[in-house]
C-alpha cells in the first residue's frame, strides 16, 4: 500500500513537471452516482465537514461528437478524441477538437490536448467555404432529434464532409493530429487518424462549481498556504470580486446521455458524474486537498470512484 | 525558369499595393530580392503542402523540442494560435490556387521568418555564455569600425526616400511627435507603468552582463525585468530615440528612491533583500546592496500609502534608490533574433540605415542577440511581427577595457559632441560597434543620409522629454542634452542637411551648485552625488569591477 502510495507520489511529480515544459495535462478525479443527482445539493453541506467551501457559479451545456477508426484505433490505446460544442448560459457558444487519455488507477493525471478554436477552420461544400463549425452544427442539430442514432441523408453529408476534413487536415498543424501523430509516430498516426469517422455522439448538463479557501474561516493549519498564483485574465469572475478566496479545486456535475452511431439500436446510455480538477498553483498542496474532498465524498456520501472516460464507459456499454 | 524569378515577375504584375493594404499596419516583406529560403516552398511554382506543414509544424508542436541536434525553444500559446492562423490561410489558399499571391507569398515569408528566427534563438539558449572567440571578435569589430565607417561622398546620388513600411521600420505620421512615439507602441502592447509600482519577485534572470531580475505585475498577466547598474538611463534614453526614428525597442522605464517596490514570495529562494543580493552576486558578481533603499515586513502603513500592497501585508519587500523596469506584456510574444545577417534583411534600407542611429545615441553593443523576432497581439485574432532593437543600453558614452575583460556605459564625458567628422569629401564616424553585422557593414551614404532626415526631425520638445524620461540628475541631464543637441547638428552639417529647427548647444556649458563646479566648458567635474548614484557617471569600472564601489 505505501509502496502504492509513494509510485503515485512519483508519477504525480513526474506529470507535473512534465506539464510545465511539454504537456497539457489535467490533475482530476471521477466519482459516479447513478440516478440519484440530489448529490448536488448535498454539496454544499460539506463545507462543515472539512472547512472547504463551495460556490456553484454555472450551468452550461455541451454536445460532444467522438471519433474512431472502424477497429476502434483510439480507444484500443486508451484515448479519445471529440469535437465539442459549449452552449454557455450567457449564449455564447464555443468549440473545439480535444484528445485525453484515459486515466489510470496510478495517476489520476490525464493528457489533454486542445484545439480551442475551430471557428478559422474552413471546407469546401458545394464549392463554398464554409467554417467547419456551421458543418459541425448540423451535425449538433441532430443530436437535438428524437433518436439522434438515426442518420439521415443530409447528416450523413455532413458526416462524409468533416470525415473528409479529416484526412485533409491528417498531418496539419492541428494539436490532437499533432499529438497523435507524435505519439504513435508519423506514419501509423496519419494512418489512424485519416480513418477516424464519428461513432458516438452525446450532450451534456454541466453544473459548475468553485471550491476554494475562505480565509476568515479556514481552519488553522491552511492559513499559511500561498494564494493561488493565476494570472488575473485566467481568474473566475469569483475569485476577482473575492480576492482574499483561495481557489483549490473546480467540480462538475454531469448528466450525460450518449447514443451510438455504429450501433443504432442500442438505444441510448446514460452517465451521471462527479469530476473534480485540482486548480491550485502549489499542485502538489492542491493532490492534497483532492485526497480530503475524496474522503469526504466516498466515506460520507457514499461515491464510487471511477477512472474510465465518458468514451470509455460507452464503448464498453456499445460493446464496441 | 527560376521560381523566384517567376514570383517577382508576378510581383511585378500585381504590384506591391496590393500587399500593404492586405496586411494591417504591419506592412509588408516582400524585398525587391526575396531570400533564396522561399522557393523551398514551391514546387513547379505551386506550393508544397507537405513543406508548408512542416514548417507549421515545427513552430507549434512543443513536443517538437529539437531541430537538427539543437534545442527548440517552447513555443508560447498566443505564437501557435498565430501560425495556425497563417497555415490555415496559406492552406485555403492552396486549395483556391496553389499559386500564391503575393499577400500569401507574404505569410510564407512570415513563417519562414519565425522558423529561422526560433531555431537561432535554440543555438543561443544553448549557447547563453559569450565565447572568448567571440569576445576577441567584439574587439576585432570595435577596432575595425572606425575604418568601416568612413564614407567618400558620392559625386551623383538620388535622394533616399522612405523604404515601404515593414515590421522592420515604419514612417512616423507627421501628426505624431517623434516622441510619443514611444508611447503609442507601449499603448499597442498594452504597456502600463504606474508612478508607483509594485511587482512581485519571480527569478533570477539568466540573461545579460547586468544584474536583473524577471519580476511579475500585480495583474500576474504581464511581466517586468527589474534592472541595476550603469544602463538605467541610457536604456531608456537609447529606446526612446530609436522608436522617435520608426523603429520597434524595448519598454524600459526609469525608477527613483522608493518608487519600486519588490515583493517577496516567502516560498521562493530568494524571499527577502538578503537572498535577493546574495543571489545576484553568485549569478553577476555585482553586489546590488548599494541600490537598495529600503527593505522589511510590509506594514499596514505601506498598505494604506500605496494600496496595491494591501494583499502583501506582512510579507517582505525591498526598495531602490534607482533601477529601471522593462517590460514584458503579455501581448507580446519574444522569439529570438530578427536576423540582420538572415534572409536577405541586409539589403534592407532600413537596417542599413539604422547604423547611424546607433551612431547617434553612440550604441557599442550592436551584436544578433541585441536584436529581437516578436509577435504584438492587437486584438481580435490580430497579430503583427515586429522587429524590436533591444538592449540599447551601452550607450552614450561607453568605456571598454579589453584588459580587465570590462566596460562601462553611461559616461557622459566619454560622449563625444560630434558622431562625425568632414574631411573633403569624406565622412569619417567617430562610433565603434562590437559588431559589424552585415547590413552596418554594408550601409552606403545613401543609406546614412536617410536616417539623418529622420534624425533631422527630433525636435528640441521630443530632445527635452526624451532626456527627462531617462531621468538622469539634472545637471547630467542637461549635459546630454547639449551633447545630444551637438551631435545631430554635426550628422546634419556633414550631410549637407537643412534644419528646419535648429537645436542651441553650448559646448562650453557650466553648472554650479553653490560652490561648487559641476560642469565646467562641458566637461563634467565632479562623482554626482555617489551615494545615490552607485553605479557613477564618472567612475570607468564598469559592471564586472562592481563599478568601483
Amino acid at each position: 500500500m505505501a509502496t502504492n502510495k509513494k509510485l503515485h507520489l512519483l508519477v504525480l511529480v513526474f506529470f507535473l513537471g512534465f506539464s510545465s515544459f511539454g504537456q497539457n495535462t489535467e490533475e482530476q478525479r471521477k466519482y459516479i452516482f447513478g440516478k440519484d443527482t440530489s448529490i448536488v445539493a448535498l454539496l454544499p453541506s460539506i463545507n462543515a465537514l472539512s472547512g472547504l467551501q463551495i460556490f456553484s457559479h454555472s450551468v452550461y451545456y455541451y454536445e460532444d461528437i467522438y471519433l474512431d477508426s472502424p477497429t476502434f484505433d483510439l480507444a484500443k490505446k486508451g484515448y479519445s478524441l471529440r469535437f465539442r460544442k459549449r452552449n454557455f448560459e450567457d449564449g455564447s457558444i464555443s468549440y473545439s477538437l480535444q484528445l485525453k487519455k484515459e486515466m489510470t488507477e496510478l495517476s489520476a493525471i490525464r493528457m489533454e490536448v486542445d484545439e480551442p478554436e475551430l471557428d478559422f477552420y474552413k471546407l469546401q461544400k458545394s464549392g463554398e467555404w464554409v467554417s467547419i463549425t456551421t458543418v459541425l452544427d448540423q451535425l449538433f442539430a441532430h443530436l437535438s432529434s428524437q433518436n439522434p442514432a438515426e442518420i439521415s441523408p443530409s447528416t450523413a453529408t455532413s458526416m462524409e464532409l468533416i470525415c473528409e476534413w479529416i484526412r485533409f487536415k491528417a498531418g496539419a498543424p492541428i494539436s490532437p493530429f499533432q499529438k497523435i501523430r507524435f505519439l504513435e509516430g508519423d506514419a501509423v498516426g496519419l494512418e489512424i487518424i485519416q480513418k477516424l469517422s464519428p461513432v458516438l455522439v452525446g450532450s451534456s448538463r454541466r453544473s459548475r462549481m468553485h471550491i476554494y479557501l475562505n480565509p476568515t474561516t479556514v481552519k488553522k493549519e491552511w492559513k499559511q498556504l500561498p494564494k493561488n498564483k493565476i494570472a488575473a485574465s485566467l481568474l473566475p469572475e469569483f475569485f476577482r470580486i473575492n480576492p482574499t478566496f483561495t481557489w483549490l479545486l473546480e467540480a462538475s456535475v454531469d448528466a450525460s446521455r450518449f447514443y451510438s452511431l455504429v450501433q443504432p439500436q442500442k438505444g441510448n446510455f446514460d452517465i451521471a458524474e462527479l469530476e473534480v480538477e485540482n486548480k491550485y498553483s502549489e499542485k502538489l498542496e492542491g493532490t492534497k486537498f483532492l485526497d480530503i474532498f475524496e474522503k469526504t465524498l466516498t466515506e460520507d456520501f457514499g461515491l464510487k470512484k471511477e477512472y474510465a472516460s465518458k468514451y470509455k464507459q460507452s464503448v464498453t456499454f456499445f460493446s464496441y | 525558369m527560376n521560381q523566384l524569378i517567376k514570383l517577382s515577375l508576378f510581383l511585378c504584375v500585381f504590384g506591391m499595393v496590393g500587399v500593404c493594404s492586405a496586411q494591417s499596419t504591419r506592412g509588408t516583406l516582400l524585398q525587391k530580392n526575396n531570400p533564396l529560403e522561399l522557393e523551398a516552398f514551391f514546387t513547379d511554382s505551386l506550393l508544397d503542402l507537405a513543406i508548408l506543414r512542416n514548417t507549421s509544424n515545427l513552430l507549434t508542436n512543443n513536443d517538437l523540442t529539437v531541430h537538427n541536434n539543437s534545442p527548440l525553444p517552447r513555443r508560447k500559446k498566443a505564437f501557435i494560435r498565430h501560425v495556425k492562423h497563417l497555415n490555415e490561410t496559406l492552406e485555403q489558399a492552396y486549395l483556391s490556387n496553389p499559386e500564391m499571391n503575393p499577400e500569401n507569398l507574404d505569410l510564407l515569408y512570415e513563417l519562414l521568418w519565425y522558423k529561422h528566427s526560433l531555431i537561432q534563438k535554440g543555438h543561443a539558449d544553448a549557447n547563453p555564455k559569450i565565447s572568448l572567440r567571440q569576445k576577441i571578435q567584439f574587439l576585432r569589430d570595435t577596432r575595425r569600425s572606425k575604418r568601416v565607417f568612413t564614407y567618400r561622398i558620392p559625386f551623383k546620388y538620388r535622394f533616399p526616400t522612405n523604404p515601404e513600411d515593414s515590421p522592420f521600420w515604419q514612417a512616423i505620421p507627421d501628426s505624431i511627435s517623434p516622441y510619443s512615439r514611444f508611447n503609442q507602441l507601449a499603448k499597442e502592447k498594452k504597456i502600463k507603468a504606474k508612478a508607483n509600482m509594485v511587482v512581485l519577485f519571480e527569478e533570477v534572470s539568466w540573461s545579460g552582463s547586468a544584474p536583473k531580475i524577471d519580476a511579475l505585475d500585480l495583474d500576474l498577466d504581464n511581466g517586468w525585468t527589474v534592472k541595476w547598474g550603469d544602463e538605467v538611463h541610457t536604456d531608456v534614453a537609447g529606446s526612446r530615440i530609436f522608436a522617435a526614428l520608426g523603429y520597434d525597442v524595448d519598454h524600459p522605464y526609469f525608477y527613483g528612491t522608493d518608487l519600486l517596490t519588490l515583493v517577496f514570495d516567502e516560498t521562493n529562494e530568494v524571499c527577502d533583500k538578503s537572498s535577493l543580493v546574495a543571489a545576484l552576486k553568485a549569478k553577476y558578481a555585482i553586489d546590488i546592496s548599494l541600490f537598495i533603499s529600503t527593505y522589511g515586513t510590509i506594514k499596514e502603513a505601506m498598505c494604506l500609502e500605496l494600496p496595491g500592497l494591501e494583499p502583501f501585508f506582512g510579507k517582505q519587500f525591498v526598495c531602490f534608490k534607482k533601477c529601471a523596469i522593462e517590460a514584458r506584456p503579455d501581448r507580446v510574444k519574444r522569439l529570438g533574433s530578427f536576423l540582420p545577417e538572415g534572409l536577405n534583411n541586409a539589403e534592407r534600407q532600413e537596417l542599413q540605415g539604422a547604423v547611424l542611429a546607433h551612431h547617434f545615441i553612440g550604441n557599442w553593443d550592436t551584436k544578433e542577440s541585441n536584436t529581437l523576432l516578436t509577435t504584438v497581439h492587437k486584438g481580435n485574432y490580430t497579430y503583427e511581427p515586429s522587429a524590436v532593437f533591444s538592449d540599447l543600453g551601452t550607450s552614450f558614452g561607453v568605456c571598454v577595457k579589453p584588459i580587465r575583460a570590462d566596460f562601462k556605459v553611461g559616461l557622459v564625458n566619454e560622449f563625444p559632441w560630434e558622431v562625425v567628422e568632414c574631411k573633403r569629401n569624406k565622412l569619417k564616424f567617430n562610433n565603434s560597434i562590437n559588431t559589424l553585422l552585415l547590413p552596418y557593414e554594408q550601409a552606403s551614404y545613401t543609406d546614412l543620409l536617410w536616417m539623418a532626415t529622420k534624425i533631422r526631425a527630433l525636435d528640441e520638445k521630443s530632445l527635452r522629454k526624451i532626456i527627462a524620461a531617462a531621468q538622469w540628475p539634472a545637471p547630467i541631464a542637461e549635459l546630454y542634452f547639449h551633447k545630444l543637441a551637438s551631435r545631430r547638428a554635426s550628422i546634419l552639417t556633414a550631410f549637407r542637411l537643412k534644419d528646419p529647427h535648429p537645436i542651441a548647444f553650448n559646448r562650453n556649458l557650466n553648472w554650479n551648485e553653490g560652490e561648487t563646479k559641476i560642469i565646467e566648458n562641458g566637461i563634467l567635474l565632479v562623482d554626482y552625488h555617489r551615494l545615490t548614484n552607485p553605479e557613477s557617471f564618472l567612475e570607468t569600472k564598469g559592471r564586472f569591477r562592481n563599478y568601483g564601489n
